[in-house]
């Protein structure tokens, strides 16, 4: 075990060593004399890159949906319909260890539980998430995300291997607002149309792919087999006050949220017991976001007042509607 | 002796300008070799701007001369968070312009970005 430990504090060491890079931005002027050699340069001062970096660490809702993938990780007291209150947390954890200009790959743990639902969820999960942008960022671009995750269904003692496909397109935004329909962005912007902007923005996304799910271990013999699903998903979301809201002291984009996002999965296999032909997960909601770091972090705490209704298989959540309020964290 | 200064940008500016106006300079060998270096890291400065600026017009189809230094990337441009993801790789292109043998920039690192200055603060640190 010592050995172990110290093995593992020389692998930190050469790491650390691996990553130095000048990061310190300040300009140095340096100005020798009174040598024969005389110099003047222009450096800069340097500061060791650490094993660790917060800029690798994600922690968000989930992995599985490409609007999820960035937006915070969910805690709240949740009421039901039927009127009882408990908690539930909605988070995903992810360190990206290949980081590049198209590409990262990262190990990612995540923990779905609400004990307040009628039909209370309770999952852990672990694997590994790909992005790739693929394309040219000029005009136009995909978005891919591909998923491989372990899942522990506590609730109803189930094991899976989950298999998640997702890709997004992103076209160049025109200038003239009524052609700004691509999809992500901020319509319009404030450098364009500010007085719009002061009022309302407003941005959408759309995202389709293939979730495929296999449940290897189950209690119920019948519950073991694979579903393979077609994953459709639309998001809208309005900023208003958005101009109004940027020019105060707050200086905080997207401020105010009012959104709906509405995800279907259509069957395409299924060899389970539990089949039906859609998968619906909808949800419409209000947020309010607090950046509490520096303006150039994108740390965030939001609080949200959310309607969900629908189904998601992939975390264990079954068919039922609910309201949730709750603490939304980014880092 | 050795003189060691430590400078921010503007402050840098302020410099040139003071060491134009003085005429000792054309006669300090040293002091001309201290203003030629202050302007080639300025040149270099305004390269940058100049190439981010462009390819943010680009991007966003907004004209370049609109475009501001401190303008939020997401609320003055309307870049959504995954096309600031993508910048990733323009912006280690235009490094690489600067510097061929520059360090990339990473997804992770183009997350952070919320300001045009930003953007060019984050090629500068691959430049040095």
């Amino acid at each position: 075990m010592k050995k172990l430990f110290l093995l593992a504090c020389v692998v930190f060491q050469a790491t650390s060593l691996v990553h130095a890079q000048i990061t310190d931005t300040t300009i140095q002027v340096i100005y020798t004399a009174g040598q024969a050699n005389t110099t003047v340069a222009v450096a800069s001062t340097t500061e060791r890159k650490k094993f660790f970096s917060f800029q690798r660490l994600k922690l968000i809702e989930t992995f599985d949906q490409q609007f999820k993938s960035s937006e915070p990780a969910f805690y709240s007291a949740t009421n039901p319909d039927s009127g009882k209150t408990a908690y539930q947390v909605q988070a995903a954890i992810g360190y990206t260890f290949i980081d590049l200009p198209k590409l990262s790959v990262s190990a990612l743990y995540e923990w779905h539980q609400n004990t307040a639902l009628n039909k209370p969820q309770n999952v852990r999960q672990y694997g590994i998430s790909v992005e790739r942008i693929d394309g040219d960022p000029e005009n136009f671009f995909l978005s891919i995300r591909g998923n491989i995750k372990w899942s522990n269904d506590l609730k109803d003692d189930k094991k899976s291997f989950i298999l998640t496909g997702l890709v997004s397109p992103y076209f160049k935004p025109e200038k003239a607002f009524w052609k700004a329909v691509s999809f992500d962005d901020t319509h319009p912007p404030a450098a364009i149309s500010p007085k719009f902007a002061n009022w309302l923005q407003y941005s959408h996304n759309i995202t389709a792919g293939i979730d495929a799910v296999n449940f290897y271990d189950a209690a119920i013999e019948e519950a073991q087999g694979t579903i393979v699903m077609g994953h459709l998903e639309y998001e809208i979301h309005a900023y208003p006050f958005s101009g109004f809201l940027y020019d105060s002291k707050l200086k905080a984009e997207r401020l105010l949220d009012v959104y709906y996002v509405g995800l279907t999965r259509y069957e395409i296999d299924n060899k389970t017991d539990d089949k039906r032909e859609w998968r619906p997960l909808q949800r419409y909601g209000v947020a309010v976001t607090v950046r509490p770091g520096p303006k150039e972090k994108k740390r965030e705490i939001k609080f949200a007042v959310e309607r969900v209704y629908g189904e998601d298989v992939l975390k264990g959540l079954k068919d039922q509607k609910y309201w949730q309020v709750g603490l939304k964290v980014k880092i | 002796m050795k003189l060691s200064i430590s400078l921010e940008e503007q402050d840098l500016v302020t410099l040139k300008e003071f060491l134009a106006a003085q005429p000792v300079v054309q006669s300090s060998t040293i002091l001309a070799r201290v203003a030629s270096a202050i302007a080639d890291v300025l040149e270099t400065d305004t390269l940058i701007d100049a190439k981010v600026t462009a390819l943010l017009s680009r991007l966003t189809s907004i004209p370049a001369d609109i475009i501001k230094n401190e303008h939020s990337l997401q609320f003055h441009l309307g870049m959504g968070p995954k096309r600031i993801n993508a910048l990733a790789g323009p912006l280690t292109l235009i490094a690489q312009s600067i510097k061929p043998n520059a360090d990339t920039i990473s997804i992770s690192e183009a997350a952070q970005l919320t300001t045009v200055q930003s953007c060019i603060d984050l090629i500068k640190t691959k430049l040095l």
